[in-house]
């Protein structure tokens, strides 16, 4: 029993431990496993090493020292990993001392608190299963727990002695009794039965109650708000993003947009060989321009402007078409060279470009549709120049002229430009690297292709994966100098802040990269998983788009989608539905779980009142064509009837086994009087004949025990009345009559109750003659 | 109760959960705030008026229980304030175990029985087996350590025994035992018994009670009577002159032959064997330890008891108890009577052999000092026949008042009585207790 809670306990906290150091991307909670496994044979089993309390007390002040120096020493993040660093130094501490019911307790709440930790620090589909397997590993490890404590505590008190207890006033010793199973096993398979069955229902309880809480999120005080103020939010539709974000999305096919193309002057739509020109190969849809970096966040910084007049529209030939999936975002997709956006209160902003809609309520909106404007093919030439020999992956990104005219406006799109040179102070570092890069080259574009060449060199590469290795430097530095491996947003973010180091200003911009197109040709669907960032670099008075991202990114992302479509629908769905649950909203749970309930309840109750108020027969036609069609069995109305049906047949069964039930306790007891008053009648007669004698049957005699202890007594009365050896025979035959079954005849009946009457009479007359 | 009205009335005025998560939501609040009412309500009735509800239900939050509901709060207020649907999955995680711990006890407790098996009579310092019978009578769900916590008292004192039930299948019985050994003697109330449990986590304890009473009486502890009690008692009754004709298998009659002293009855004259040896030879009779007893136990205590007065009383009462029961063992031709004076008089009367020796042990386990017991009472109603018939013995308190008494007296009716004082320097060598 002991031996079977030990290795529990160490498959827990190792299973903890494990969870947390990938969770982390760090080997230190890993080391869990060996020390688990050490001090299980050392400490527990072989009982051969052991830590007192104090070193152990001073173990865990050094915990706390080395955690408390991680804590002050790093950013947001280190600060959380140096509390779940801590809670694995507490959890060494705890295993090599000697477990008693204290240690045991401790060490299953850090391993709790390990997988809440862990929890923060992924989302990925993997900690879904361990949290699972945890699951079934913790509610056995405490079922065995309590079945060794409170066997132990018996048994303890069966080796040692008596416990006195309950008073203090003593009244005696007691000894604990134990009732074991029949097969005098603790831990048998009827308890890892049961320990199964209770995890499951567990598991579904628990699921429950993560479907029907309340997202009613209070991270930065905004009770009952369902915006996503900071942190962990979609690329492209928030104004402030974390590096890191982008690698959820692109795990995710829930749709984004649809767009369609049509040509304005001819009134009709592009042709599939039309759009797939006008698109390219992978289109970039711009979305959220963010200007300043900061700790490994880019926000956006408003600077008040004018918006960009529609009028322009008029002349434009191209109308983009866009509708977008609800995303609870003021931000709007455009593609290519956006002129005007029409839409519900819509419009582009100054500086940035980003075109945006206001909205003063977009929780529970459906899709949003909007058009931007274009113009086909190369730009205006009045209005932009055409550079034809930069290498294809430069697009022109067109502003009017005014902007640079000395304008007012353009004065401060100096200023706003200026901004864009910014460098935070602990990146030294990395604008080191950049002017290292760059060399002596004063030409912004050859600048600027030299960094691309230097993140397409070899030691670099693309990858979702989060794992930091040096979490206590920027993000930034840690993929520029450690990882050298990491998603579009990494590249971006660091071609950006190179650019800057190096005098061009630049800014990050996220949006969508590619897409597909429908069956039908005309409809381009765009993804979460088409996600991407790319930099804008201010050369020459224009915003150039500059994607440093590795072409892996595609193959990446190709893989992503056929992994989509390739897979079996179970897997996917499985995956979509964890995506769904990791990202919850308020907006999304009203959406998806509390809205079709609703519905469901209403529709139950509509019906319900039709049915009562309707024509039965019709009710009841409809209710056999319904059975008659199994099409419809397997619907809401279906599962309706279903549920009615087992709840009538589960009341029908439980009524009629109460009624069998009572029926049978009713006979019993009628047989069982009948049968008492006929059949001892005599014998409790004598039972009460005797009583006036002050001779009283106790509750541990047989009768005929006590028949023949009465017969001391009862030899005057008896000799008497003439009945010295009869009340022999009496019990003798009771216990036939009794337990026998054999019925008195007449007779007998007869001649037993004059021998009562003589013996009663002789009682009677001693009684007497006492008195 | 008032957090539930709140939440109705709070959202019935200002309609928010509605607002913000529409018509489910508010018919969750209401629906949530209500049931928190009525419950609340229940408990206020409850703990008001305790004869209204099973007052035998209790729910019990351990150590353990406390610590993990904190955990649960922190990473439930940890999810909200931090956005994350992870840790409010993990948070999920905990909940349910704890829920199912909660309903598991709660379902495991319903429908169950409780026997008791005692013995009718035990003796003080003895130690006996309990056997304690649960039965489940659910139909389709097993009962998992089930902690039986039985209930033993005695006036003020109690004390309480306890069996574990590992497992009870369902629609059976288990048996389980505890063994007690009670120090003093008296009426002992069994029950009722209490059933825990915290299966299948350790989180949650439930426990109900069950009415299963019993009674046991506890009969003062036997000992073990010294050579010197049965000389005390043959003392003054040499050359017993009433010869008693005996017969049977068993007849104790015993005689020897010495020559002639002066002063020796002539009849007893053997001449037999007088002439055989040339010298007067007498025949001796032995007196015959089968003659009739006699016990009276005065139960007199005063009315201040000093510090000793109730283990002398005690001690008194074991040692009456020795001496009947060693009588009645021992002596299977002679009768014992016993009369014991204390709140109410008693008188058990055995004929030859062990009968009825469980009416006297009850009178021995209930009987009750007083210190009203004037000395007269103790003996009054017996008559001079049974003076010599029986060999009579009083135990008493004040034995010193009934010595004085009776070497005052010339006209005592009861001349050869044997009075002993129940002090451990009067009773050690008579007998002895096992500890």
């Amino acid at each position: 029993m002991r031996q079977i809670l030990f290795i529990s306990l160490t498959v827990m906290i190792s299973l903890s431990g494990i969870v947390f150091a990938v969770a982390e991307g760090s080997p230190l909670a890993g080391v869990t496993l060996l020390i688990a496994l050490a001090t299980l044979f050392f400490v527990d089993i072989e009982d051969k090493f052991s830590v007192p309390v104090s070193i152990a007390n001073t173990l865990g002040l050094i915990a706390f020292f080395v955690a408390g120096i991680e804590f002050f020493g790093g950013h947001i993040e280190s600060r959380l990993l140096a509390g779940g660093h801590l809670i694995v130094y507490l959890t060494w501490v705890n295993l090599i001392q000697k477990k008693g019911n204290r240690q045991i307790w401790w060490l299953c709440a850090l391993s709790i608190l390990q997988i809440a930790t862990a929890s923060v620090l992924t989302t990925s589909m993997w900690f879904g299963a361990a949290l699972i397997l945890y699951s079934f590993v913790a509610t056995w490890t405490l079922s065995v727990f309590l079945l060794y404590r409170s066997t132990k505590e018996t048994d303890d008190a069966q080796k040692s002695g008596p416990l006195e207890q309950g008073s203090n006033f003593v009244v005696g010793d007691a000894w604990k009794g134990v009732s074991r199973d029949v097969d005098h096993r603790l831990v048998n398979s009827r308890f890892v039965l049961v320990t199964g069955v209770v995890t499951c229902l567990s598991l579904a309880i628990g699921l429950m109650f993560f479907l029907f809480t309340p997202r009613v999120w209070i991270g930065n005080y905004s009770l009952f708000g369902d915006e996503a103020v900071a942190g962990r939010s979609l690329t492209g539709f928030t104004e402030e993003v974390r590096l890191g974000d982008m690698s959820e999305i692109m795990e995710n096919s829930a749709p984004v947009m649809q767009v369609t193309l049509h040509h304005r002057q001819q009134k009709r739509p592009f042709t599939l060989k039309e759009a797939e020109a006008y698109l390219g190969p992978d289109p970039l849809f711009r979305g959220t321009v963010m200007e300043e970096y900061e700790n490994g966040r880019w926000k956006q910084v408003h600077f008040p402007g004018p918006e960009t007049p529609v009028s322009q529209v008029e002349n434009t030939t191209i109308e983009q078409k866009y509708r977008m999936a609800p995303l609870n975002s003021s931000t709007l997709f455009s593609f290519g060279d956006a002129v005007g956006v029409s839409g519900r209160r819509a419009f582009i902003e100054p500086y940035s470009d980003e075109l945006k809609r206001n909205s003063s309520n977009r929780s529970g909106e459906r899709n949003y549709e909007y058009s931007v404007y274009a113009n086909l093919g190369p730009p205006d030439a009045t209005n932009s120049q055409v550079r034809e020999s930069w290498p294809p992956y430069y697009k022109m990104f067109f502003a009017p002229s005014e902007y640079f005219s000395g304008s007012r406006l353009g004065q401060q799109r100096g200023g706003y430009v200026g901004r864009q040179l910014r460098v935070p102070d602990d990146l030294q570092r990395v604008t080191e690297l950049a002017q290292s890069v760059v060399a002596d080259e004063e030409n912004d574009y050859l600048k600027v292709q030299r960094l691309l060449q230097y993140f397409d060199g070899p030691e670099f590469e693309y990858s979702l994966d989060l794992s930091v290795t040096d979490a206590s430097v920027d993000p930034l530095e840690d993929f520029l100098f450690n990882r050298k491996s990491g998603h579009c947003e990494y590249y971006a973010s660091a071609m950006a802040i190179m650019l800057r180091g190096v005098g061009v200003p630049s800014r990050l911009v996220s949006g969508f990269k590619g897409g597909s197109f429908d069956s039908d040709g005309l409809t381009f669907r765009v993804q979460q998983l088409h996600a991407h960032s790319w930099v804008e670099a201010f050369i020459d008075g224009t915003w150039l788009t500059v994607d440093p991202t590795p072409a892996a990114r595609e193959v990446a992302v190709q893989e992503l989608e056929d992994s989509f479509f390739g897979l079996s629908e179970l897997w996917s769905n499985i995956r979509q539905i964890w995506s769904t649950g990791v990202r919850m909203s308020k907006s999304q749970q009203q959406e998806l779980i509390y809205t079709p309930l609703q519905t469901v309840a209403v529709q139950s109750w509509d019906s319900l009142k039709d049915f009562a108020q309707s024509d039965k027969t019709a009710t009841l036609r409809s209710f056999v064509a319904f059975l008659r069609s199994p099409r419809q069995w397997f619907s809401v109305t279906g599962g309706i009837v279903a549920f009615v049906l087992m709840v009538l047949l589960s009341a029908i069964v439980w009524c009629v086994k109460k009624l069998i039930q009572l029926i049978r306790s009713i006979s019993n007891a009628r047989s069982m009087k009948r049968r008492h008053r006929s059949e001892v009648q005599f014998f409790d007669r004598f039972v009460q004949i005797l009583s006036k004698l002050d001779i009283h049957q106790s509750p541990s005699q047989t009768a005929r025990e006590f028949v023949k202890s009465s017969l001391v007594e009862l030899k005057q009365p008896l000799s008497d009345a003439g009945l010295s050896e009869w009340p022999e025979e009496l019990v003798e035959l009771f216990y036939q009559v009794r337990f026998g079954g054999s019925t008195m005849s007449p007779q007998q009946s007869q001649r037993i109750d004059q021998e009562l009457k003589k013996l009663q009479d002789c009682v009677d007359q001693r009684e007497n003659a006492q008195s | 109760m008032v957090l539930g009205l709140t939440l109705v009335v709070f959202e019935m005025w200002s309609g928010r959960v509605y607002n913000q998560l529409g018509s489910a939501g508010r018919v969750a609040a209401i629906l949530s705030g209500t049931a928190f009412s009525v419950w609340g309500l229940k408990e206020v009735i409850a703990s008001l008026f305790p004869s209204w509800t099973k007052s035998s239900d209790s729910f019990l939050l351990p150590v353990e229980g406390w610590a993990y509901l904190i955990i649960m709060c922190v990473l439930f207020i940890g999810a909200l304030i931090g956005r994350s649907n992870l840790l409010l999955m993990v948070f999920a995680s905990m909940a349910g175990p704890f829920i199912m711990n909660g309903w598991f006890t709660f379902t495991m407790l319903r429908r169950l029985n409780g026997g008791r098996s005692l013995p009718e009579r035990v003796m003080a310092g003895e130690t006996f087996t309990t056997t304690i019978i649960l039965e489940n009578r659910k139909s389709w769900l097993a009962v998992w350590l089930m902690r039986v916590l039985d209930s033993v008292t005695k006036g003020n004192s109690y004390i309480k025994p306890e069996v574990m039930f590992v497992r009870i299948p369902p629609r059976e019985s288990r048996q389980g035992h505890y063994q007690l050994r009670l120090h003093e003697r008296g009426r002992y109330r069994f029950g009722p018994m209490t059933v825990t449990t915290r299966f299948p986590l350790g989180l949650v304890q439930r426990g109900t009670g069950l009415d299963v009473n019993d009674e046991l009486l506890v009969y003062p502890r036997v000992g073990t009577l010294t050579p010197k009690w049965r000389k005390l008692l043959q003392y003054s009754f040499e050359l017993v002159t009433d010869v008693q004709t005996q017969s049977g298998l068993f007849h104790d009659e015993m005689s020897r032959i010495r020559e002639y002293r002066a002063g020796d009855d002539p009849r007893m004259i053997h001449w037999k064997t007088s002439a055989r040896t040339n010298e007067l030879m007498v025949r001796e009779y032995e007196e015959s330890r089968d003659r009739d007893l006699l016990l009276i136990v005065d139960c007199w205590q005063p009315e201040t008891p000093t510090l000793t007065s109730p283990d002398e009383f005690e001690r008194g009462l074991c040692f009456a108890t020795t001496v009947c029961m060693e009588h009645l063992r021992g002596s299977r031709e002679s009768s014992l009577s016993v009369r014991l004076v204390g709140q109410t008089l008693v008188k058990w009367q055995g004929d030859k052999g062990e009968s009825h020796i469980d009416q006297l042990l009850d009178a021995f386990a209930e009987v009750m000092s007083s210190s009203q017991i004037p000395p007269e009472a103790v003996v009054e109603g017996l008559d001079d026949q049974q003076s010599r018939q029986f060999r009579v013995v009083l135990l008493s308190a004040r034995a010193e008042k009934f010595r004085d008494e009776l070497n005052h007296s010339t006209e005592s009716r009861f001349p050869e009585m044997q009075v002993l004082g129940m002090s451990a320097e009067e009773l050690s060598p008579l007998f002895y207790q096992a500890k």
